[in-house]
């Protein structure tokens, strides 16, 4: 945790480049105020030299811009279906005459008559699926940060359902919660 | 002891010493750091090390290897090798002055 907080103070150029070697040298050092200091000195020098130097980042930038484009458009694509989807699971939930069984009734109709249900429901979301498929490859083959942070998020979320204690008291917790606030919603509505 | 005395005069540059330890073979960053203590007894800070390791590589005097479990080697190059070289011959020459003129060789 202190390595992490340390290696902050640098510029994101330096970290790309050293922090996964620069934070296994911190593991091996001794926590002490001539520490901080000499990493906080060089983290101030890192930002004021050019080194390493910027610019080979630029292409990646644009690629990261280009892949959250097309991350932002496919979410798009299929927003509309899950809205109408959404839509006819609520109106079937409740009388249409209330709240918001209306209103998603009044917007499934409008979907209705609108004639678009292949282009909306099929061709959507086959278009998101391709482009969000390719987004997710290509960020993963190009980020060797995130594969880490993926990898390193399954060792967590494998280690702490592990401990089938902290999974069964989480679960008790979030479930009883969830009916408490349920059986006050409806007290207190009457 | 007198101040004057007490004090050692500046360490060496990092830079200079990085390249010492890296002619003995490349190295990662714990074992420059072990490895300087030993032969110059200056024990450099981490962004001391890796503020001179960025400069020396942004100058063509080091190269990275590729890296074994977080932990990345470097080693000379041979720009490194001959600059190196041509510092400490230059050191040398002063040292030997220095001592011949103090007497103490």
């Amino acid at each position: 945790m202190r390595p992490r907080l340390l290696i902050r103070l640098y510029p994101s150029r330096w970290r790309r480049r050293y922090e996964d070697e620069f934070s296994a040298l911190l593991e091996h050092e001794a926590w002490s105020a001539r520490l901080v200091l000499d990493v906080a000195a060089g983290a101030l020098a890192a930002r004021l030299d050019p080194y390493p130097a910027s610019p080979p980042e630029e292409p990646a930038m644009t690629s990261r811009r280009l892949d959250t484009a097309a991350a932002f458009a496919a979410t798009l694509l299929v927003l509309p279906a899950l809205v109408v989807l959404a839509s006819s699971a609520v109106r079937l939930m409740q009388p249409v005459q209330y709240q918001p069984a209306r209103a998603a009734d009044e917007i499934f109709n409008w979907f209705v008559s609108l004639n678009a249900g292949p282009a909306v429901l099929v061709v959507g979301p086959i278009f998101a699926l391709v482009v969000g498929t390719l987004v997710v490859w290509r960020r993963l083959t190009a980020d060797a940060d995130l594969r880490r942070d993926i990898g390193a998020f399954r060792a967590v979320s494998g280690r702490l359902l592990r401990r089938p204690a902290l999974v069964a008291g989480v679960f008790a917790v979030l479930g009883s919660a969830a009916v408490l606030a349920f059986v006050v919603d409806h007290a207190i509505a009457g | 002891m007198p101040r004057h005395l007490s004090e050692r005069g500046q360490p060496p540059e990092p830079g200079l010493l990085i390249l010492t330890s890296l002619a003995g073979g490349p190295k990662h960053g714990y074992a420059m750091i072990e490895d300087i203590d030993r032969i110059a007894r200056v024990r450099l800070g981490p962004g001391t090390l890796y503020g001179a390791l960025a400069r020396l590589e942004a100058r063509g005097l080091i190269e990275p290897l590729p890296d074994e479990e977080r932990r990345r080697p470097y080693q000379l190059t041979g720009l490194g090798r001959e600059v190196l070289a041509e510092q400490l011959a230059s050191f040398q020459r002063i040292a030997e002055a220095g001592m011949r003129r103090l007497a103490v060789v």
